[in-house]
C-alpha cells in the first residue's frame, strides 16, 4: 500500500487489527477517516442555527463509523477542567451524581457524603473510599447503568493525539455528544478492532477510543442505535454534536435527525441508491456546498468520494 | 483472509478502476444481430399501431434477446436459448391467422430457429478470455441466480468459477479480473462502484444499444467522485455492413423499450381527488404472479433486507422510492396496519369505543379543514403557529397514522383546530403507546421468523410464507418487488396492501 497523508505533517500509516490477537494492516484509507473525526470535532460551534451534512461513500460500511467517530471523540474535550476531587466535592450536595477514577476503576453514583473528621478525606460515592486514591471527580446529569468498570486504559492513540495527558478528565467529563446508528451488531464487531500508530505494540480498542454506553458503562462516549428498530427510538437526546449515519438504512433517517453535524456513510457494496437520491435531493433544494478541502483542511483518500453541505435548522 | 485485508483489497479495486477503467468487449454475431433486428422491426410496428395483440410476441421476442445476451452457452446446453426460441415460434403461430404482417412473422420465425444452428459466439469469447489470464485468476459474473446455474452446469467443471453480483460481494475473491456476461446495465451500480477485484471486463453484444457505465450516485457532487471509464473491445466474426439500428445513429430505440418489462397500460380511474374511502396507489407487481395495490399513505412498508444479520433483518421500505429487487413483508388477507391497530384498540379494552370516537372527531375535523384551506395554506398556517413537522399534516388526517409525532406539534395542531387539548391528546397517546407495543412485537416475531429463512431458497424462488406461530400473525409472507407501476389508480382504502392475483411480470426474467 502507497504511503497516504492524513494532513500537513508527516506521513503516519496508522495500522489496524481486526482484534488483540490478529495481524494490523497498516492503510492508507484509515488515517483520513479518522481524521474526518477530529477536523469535525473541531467544527462544532460553527455552524450556529444550520446543520453541516457530510456524505461520504466507501467500498464497503466496515470500520468507517467507528473510524469517523473516534477521530470525534479524541478531538472533542473533557467538559470539565477541574476535577481535583477535594475541589469539585467540598461544595457538592448530597442530590448530585457523580463520576471519579482511580487506579483500578471508574466509579459513578449519587453521593452521599465526605467525611472530613480524620486524617485522610473519605468519600460515600457507590462504596466508601479514601479520596487520595481518586485522581479526577466531575458531575454527571444523569446516573450511569453501573456503579462501577474497570478503567479504559490508553495507549499508542492516546499519545499520538495527545488525550493522554487528561485521559482521566475525559473519563469523568466526557463530552459524550456522539450517536451512531447503524446495524448494531456490526458496529459492535468493529469495536473489537484495534488501531495502531506505525508499528506501535499498544494500539488502543476502537471500544476504548468510543466508549459506548452499554449496561455495563459507569461512564461513556457514545451512544449506539440499530437501525432497524430506530423510528421508535425518536427523537434523539438533544445533547448530541454529532451523528453519524452508518448505512443506507440509518441514511433514511437523515430528515428526523436534528444533530449540528451529521455524516453519512454510504456503503457502495449496497446496491440502494434511494439513500443517495435523499441526500442529493436535499442538498440541491435547500444546501449551501461546503468545500472539505477548504474549509476542513481534509481530503478523500482513494476509494472514498466525499461532499457536504449546510442546511437551516 | 482477514477482514482487514480483504477491506483493503476493496479499496485498492475501487481506486483501480477509478484509475483505470473498464474494459467492454463489443462481440459481433451475426445471427443475434439478425435476431435483434426483426424485434426492433416489430418494436417499431408497435409503436405504429398499438399492442394490443402483439403483446404476447413482444414479451417473447424481448425475453430471447435479452437471453441472447445473458446466456452464451453452447447450444447442447442451452435450454434457456431454446425454450425462447419455441416460446417466439409459439407466439407467432398464434398470431398467423389475426395479423396482416406475413413478412414480419416469418422473418421472427427464421431469425429465431437460425439461432440454434450454431453455438452463440459470446460464448468462445468468454472462455478465450478466461483461459487467456488462467482460471485461477479469472471468474465469470452472471446477470442472475438462473443465469449462474446455467453457466456454472457448463463451466464449472472446466475449473471456472461462476457467481451472480450478490455471490461476489459476499464470497471470499483472490481472482484478478471479473467477466461479466452482459452489459453493464443489466447488473447494480455495485458492479463498478464497489468491485471485488481490480479487474472488471463486461461481454456485450454489439447490437445492444446502452454501453453506459453506471456511476456512483453522489458522484457527480463529491470530491474524489468516482467515475468509471470503458475502453472499447470488438471481436468476433468481422463487422457486418451497417446494421438498420447502429449503436450511436439518431432515431435509435432506447434500451428500456427492448428489454423485457412488466406491461402497465395505462390509468383506468377517473382524474378527481379520493373520497374519504380512497387513496391514490400505485400496483406493485410481486414474486409468484401476485401484487399489491401500495399507497404512499404513511410513506414506509415494512421489508426484508437479506444482507443484515440475523436479528437486524427486518427493516422499513421507503415506499415513494420503491424497487424491483426489494423483499416485501406482507400478510394475506389483510394489511399489516389494519391488524396491528386492530390488536392495538383490542388492548385497549372498555377504552376502544372512546379512543376510536376520539380519533375520529379530531381526525374528521382535520380533514374538513385541509379540504376547505388547501393543503399548502394550511401547511403555512401550521408552521407560523410553530408546528415543526408541518409538512405530514396530510398524513395526520388519515387513520393509519395515530397522531403527529411530537407532543408540542399535536398540541399546537388540535389548538389550531379550535380542539381542546384533552380528551385527544391522551386517547391518541394511549392509542399509540398499543401500536407501538403491538409493532415491537410484530417485529420481534419477524426478525425470529426472518432468522430462519432459507436466504439462499428466497433469492432463487422470489417468496416465501414465514413461520409465525401466533394466530395474530399468521399469513405472513416475504416477496420479492418485481416492478412499481409508473402510475397511480384511485382504489378502496381497504384494498391498500392486501395481496391479489395478477400475471403482469410473467414476462420478466
Amino acid at each position: 500500500m502507497s504511503e497516504g497523508r492524513t494532513g500537513p505533517g508527516p506521513a503516519v500509516l496508522l495500522s489496524l487489527a481486526e482484534s488483540r490477537e490478529a495481524e494490523p494492516v497498516r492503510s492508507a484509507w484509515i488515517g483520513p477517516l479518522l481524521a474526518l473525526g477530529t477536523r469535525l470535532s473541531r467544527k462544532s460551534e460553527s455552524f450556529s442555527g444550520q446543520q453541516l451534512i457530510v456524505a461520504i461513500s466507501v467500498p464497503s460500511h466496515e470500520f468507517a463509523a467507528v473510524l469517523v467517530g473516534s477521530g470525534w471523540t479524541l478531538g472533542r474535550p473533557p467538559t470539565q477542567t477541574t476535577t481535583d476531587p477535594l475541589t469539585v466535592l467540598r461544595p457538592a450536595s448530597t442530590e448530585g451524581h457523580y463520576r471519579a477514577v482511580n487506579a483500578a476503576y471508574v466509579i459513578s453514583g449519587q453521593f452521599q457524603g465526605l467525611d472530613e473528621s480524620r486524617g485522610s478525606p473519605r468519600i460515600t460515592l457507590a462504596g466508601r473510599w479514601s479520596i487520595d486514591r481518586f485522581v479526577a471527580i466531575a458531575p454527571t446529569a444523569e446516573q450511569d447503568p453501573a456503579e462501577r468498570m474497570p478503567r479504559p486504559v490508553i495507549g499508542s492513540i492516546g499519545r499520538m493525539s495527545g488525550i493522554a495527558r487528561d485521559w482521566e478528565q475525559r473519563l469523568v467529563a466526557p463530552a459524550a455528544d456522539l450517536a451512531i446508528i447503524g446495524t448494531k451488531s456490526w458496529i459492535n464487531q468493529d469495536l473489537e478492532a484495534v488501531l495502531a500508530r506505525d508499528d506501535d505494540a499498544d494500539g488502543d480498542a476502537i471500544e476504548t477510543l468510543l466508549l459506548p454506553k452499554t449496561e455495563r458503562s459507569a461512564t461513556w462516549f457514545t451512544r449506539i442505535y440499530s437501525s432497524s428498530g430506530f423510528a421508535d427510538q425518536l427523537p434523539l437526546p438533544d445533547d448530541l454534536s454529532l451523528a453519524i449515519l452508518d448505512g443506507q438504512g440509518a441514511i433514511k433517517y437523515l430528515n428526523d435527525i436534528l444533530v449540528p453535524i451529521v455524516v453519512c456513510i454510504f456503503d457502495r457494496s449496497v446496491a440502494d441508491e434511494t439513500a443517495a437520491e435523499q441526500v442529493v435531493q436535499l442538498r440541491n433544494s435547500r444546501g449551501e456546498p461546503v468545500s472539505l478541502r477548504d474549509q476542513l483542511g481534509w481530503s478523500a483518500p482513494a476509494g472514498v468520494e466525499a461532499f457536504a453541505f449546510t442546511v437551516a435548522l | 483472509m482477514s477482514r482487514v485485508t480483504e477491506l483493503d483489497h476493496r479499496y485498492a479495486a475501487s481506486a483501480a478502476l477509478a484509475r483505470h477503467g473498464v474494459e467492454l468487449i463489443a462481440v459481433h454475431d451475426a445471427l443475434a444481430a439478425r435476431f435483434d433486428a426483426v424485434t426492433r422491426r416489430l418494436f417499431r410496428l408497435i409503436q405504429r399501431d398499438g399492442p394490443g395483440v402483439w403483446d404476447d410476441l413482444a414479451g417473447a421476442a424481448k425475453s430471447l434477446r435479452w437471453r441472447l445476451a445473458t446466456y452464451p452457452l453452447p447450444i447442447e446446453y442451452n435450454e434457456a436459448l431454446t425454450l425462447g426460441v419455441q416460446q417466439v415460434v409459439r407466439q407467432v403461430t398464434r398470431l398467423r391467422g389475426a395479423v396482416d404482417e406475413p413478412e414480419l412473422l416469418s422473418e421472427m420465425t427464421d431469425a429465431a430457429a437460425a439461432l440454434l444452428t450454431r453455438d452463440p459466439l459470446i460464448g468462445g469469447i468468454l472462455v478465450d478470455s478466461v483461459h487467456e489470464v488462467g482460471v485461477d485468476a479469472a471468474m465469470v459474473v452472471a446477470a442472475s441466480s438462473r443465469v449462474r446455474e446455467a453457466l456454472s452446469a457448463w463451466l464449472t467443471p472446466g475449473g471456472i468459477r461462476v457467481l451472480t453480483l450478490g455471490d461476489l460481494e459476499r464470497a471470499e475473491i483472490s481472482e484478478e479480473i471479473a467477466y461479466f456476461v452482459g452489459p453493464p446495465r443489466f447488473f447494480k451500480p455495485t458492479a463498478v462502484t464497489a468491485p471485488r477485484t481490480p479487474e472488471v471486463t463486461f461481454i456485450v453484444p454489439t447490437w445492444f444499444g446502452d454501453r453506459s457505465i453506471p456511476r456512483s450516485a453522489i458522484a457527480d457532487y463529491a470530491e474524489g467522485g468516482i467515475r468509471v471509464s470503458a475502453r472499447l473491445v470488438e471481436a468476433g466474426e468481422p463487422a457486418p455492413e451497417a446494421t438498420e439500428q447502429a449503436v450511436g445513429s439518431p432515431n435509435i430505440i432506447p434500451e428500456e423499450e427492448l428489454l423485457p418489462q412488466p406491461f402497465w397500460g395505462a390509468r383506468q380511474s377517473e382524474n378527481r381527488a379520493p373520497t374519504a374511502d380512497e387513496l391514490e396507489a400505485r400496483k406493485v407487481l410481486l414474486s409468484g404472479g401476485r401484487a399489491i395495490w401500495l399507497d404512499d399513505d404513511g410513506e414506509r412498508i415494512r421489508a426484508l433486507d437479506p444482507i443484515q444479520p440475523a436479528g437486524e433483518r427486518v427493516v422499513y421500505a421507503d415506499v415513494s422510492a420503491l424497487s424491483p429487487g426489494t423483499y416485501l413483508l406482507l400478510r394475506e388477507g389483510v394489511a399489516e396496519r389494519q391488524a396491528l391497530h386492530a390488536r392495538a384498540f383490542d388492548r385497549t379494552g372498555d377504552r376502544a369505543a372512546a379512543i376510536q370516537g376520539s380519533q375520529d372527531q379530531w381526525k374528521s375535523i382535520l380533514f374538513e379543514r385541509l379540504r376547505a384551506r388547501g393543503i399548502r395554506e394550511s401547511e403555512r398556517a401550521l408552521r407560523a403557529v410553530g408546528v415543526r413537522a408541518a409538512g405530514q399534516v396530510r398524513s395526520w388526517s388519515s387513520p393509519h397514522v395515530i397522531r403527529p409525532q411530537s407532543d408540542r406539534d399535536f398540541e399546537l395542531l388540535l389548538g389550531w383546530l379550535d380542539l381542546p387539548i384533552q380528551p385527544f391528546f391522551g386517547n391518541a397517546s394511549i392509542l399509540r403507546h398499543e401500536v407501538h407495543r403491538a409493532t415491537r412485537e410484530l417485529r420481534d416475531r419477524l426478525e425470529a421468523a426472518a432468522d430462519i429463512v432459507n436466504l439462499h431458497e428466497l433469492e432463487r424462488v422470489g417468496h416465501m410464507t414465514l413461520d409465525i406461530e401466533d394466530p395474530g400473525f399468521r399469513g405472513m409472507f416475504v416477496t420479492r418487488v418485481m416492478g412499481v407501476s409508473p402510475f397511480t389508480e384511485l382504489v378502496a382504502r381497504h384494498e391498500a396492501r392486501v395481496p391479489f392475483e395478477d400475471q403482469g411480470a410473467q414476462w420478466l426474467e
